[in-house]
């Protein structure tokens, strides 16, 4: 996993938490390179799960609620870091259904040993999307949160309805279906 | 409860091992981007010294696929050598050749089992994608290389539930009769594979002088054809339709000419040939 993630990852948890959290699920963990991070470098997706369940020991949420929180956080950062990843898209639909065709070959020319989840998409029609994450991370709570910021970004009025549906292989695979209200944008 | 003072350490130490990482990095890549570089220049200053007369470029698309291959020169790294893809038709169904996985293999072109090649795809800049090739010295022939390559582009694959097969048209320039520099030899290998796409699809063309005529004129025409627009130079002449048992009129055939203020009324073959390739249309 990109360091940049880990870099996150600690940073929210210090702003969001404390300092003294970080450091103490930072010390708690087998990390590494022992938590220091760099946005460049490439780290043992291990330590995320690691990072992430001595958070939720520690703070009583559950791993599941953490992962969405910080994939809602992550995608605002990205927002930040990389605005001209988002500025061309209009609205949720036109981002998603860019990520794997677009968006993640942009990902992988700035960080070209990424390890990046697949997606596929089916769009009926303006109000109506089906998403599929699949990944051998299992990360769909992150995937989960990433879409909720991306939702909250484009300030637009769309459910989440979420179904795990049968591994195939060694992959999670999980479907998301997005329903915009009817009224458009609120 | 530790101590403040302990955690602000630790976050400092932390903080100083992940610049550390970070330059370590940043050394390693500039490192690599030099070797590169300084790789690839040995290879060209290698090729120029060659007495190897023998370079074949094969261009595979206007916008997209050049294969490369060499003589004798052996090309240190993948980076010395690109290669793009596209096909003929595939554009049509937004589908890459990298969504089909198509890699050209140009192995068996070789006759000696220890001359060695990479082939390496993987996407780049937006392109469908890249073929580098790592080619130690080889013998071959041009023409057999070629075909070994079109072959391999064409080899039907299964996409999605779908058996589909791709063709390719190939622009071939030789080192050092058709230019001395990469950049003319790559160019006048687009100006044959272009020829090569308008002849038909799935066929290679050797250049020669001839093309570089046809291109060049081509390409002359093309440029004015914005202003032919502007100046109203297109015309549509009617051809009448007749039925010969009746002798009478059926209907009548529109046709487009060009009235090109030096070279006559010319037919949409010399002007239209590749509409997407020049975007006249």
């Amino acid at each position: 996993m990109k360091g940049i993630v880990f870099r996150e990852f600690i940073d929210m948890v210090e702003s969001q938490f404390s300092v003294e959290t970080a450091d103490a699920i930072i010390e708690a963990s087998e990390l590494s390179t022992a938590g220091a991070y760099t946005s460049v470098g490439t780290y043992p997706h291990q330590e995320m799960v690691d990072l992430v369940s001595n958070l939720s020991n520690k703070t009583g949420m559950s791993v599941p609620d953490l992962l969405r929180h910080f994939g809602r956080h992550l995608f605002g950062r990205f927002v930040e870091i990389h605005p001209g990843m988002t500025s061309s898209y209009s609205d949720v639909f036109a981002l998603l259904s860019a990520l794997e065709n677009t968006i993640h070959v942009d990902v992988n020319k700035l960080y070209r040993d990424a390890e990046l989840p697949s997606f596929t998409y089916e769009q009926d029609n303006q109000q109506h999307m089906v998403f599929i994450y699949r990944s051998r991370r299992r990360m769909a709570d992150f995937a989960h949160g990433l879409i909720e910021g991306c939702i909250a970004h484009f300030k637009e009025d769309v459910s989440i309805e979420r179904v795990e549906l049968a591994p195939q292989g060694d992959e999670a695979q999980t479907r998301f279906t997005l329903v915009r209200a009817a009224h458009g944008t609120r | 409860m530790a101590r403040a003072e302990d955690i602000e350490q630790r976050r400092l130490a932390r903080e100083i091992s992940a610049r550390q990482q970070a330059e370590r990095l940043l050394e390693q890549k500039s490192l690599e981007l030099y070797i590169e570089a300084q790789e690839r220049q040995e290879a060209l200053q290698r090729l120029r010294e060659s007495e190897e007369r023998y370079r074949l470029i094969v261009e595979m698309s206007p916008d997209a696929i050049m294969v490369q291959l060499n003589g004798q020169v052996a090309f240190a790294n993948s980076a010395a050598r690109r290669m793009f893809a596209e096909s003929d038709h595939l554009q049509l169904t937004g589908l890459t050749m990298a969504d089909l996985g198509l890699q050209a293999d140009v192995a068996s072109a070789t006759e000696e089992p220890s001359e060695r090649i990479e082939t390496i795809a993987r996407r780049l800049d937006g392109q469908p994608f890249e073929i580098a090739l790592r080619c130690m010295p080889m013998t071959y022939d041009g023409k057999s290389a070629m075909q070994v390559v079109a072959r391999d582009i064409s080899e039907p694959v299964e996409f999605e539930g779908h058996r589909l097969q791709v063709t390719c048209s190939l622009g071939v320039t030789a080192f050092p009769d058709d230019g001395n520099d990469e950049d003319t030899l790559i160019e006048r290998a687009d100006a044959a594979m272009y020829i090569a796409k308008t002849a038909g699809r799935n066929l290679y063309q050797l250049y020669n002088a001839d093309i570089h005529l046809q291109f060049a004129e081509r390409s002359k025409i093309q440029s004015k054809l914005v202003d032919a627009i502007e100046h109203n130079q297109l015309i549509l002449l009617h051809q009448p339709q007749v039925d010969f048992a009746t002798g009478a009129i059926v209907g009548t055939e529109a046709l487009l000419r060009w009235q090109h203020p030096e070279l006559g009324v010319l037919k949409p073959s010399r002007f239209f040939t590749d509409s997407r390739r020049k975007q006249t249309h």
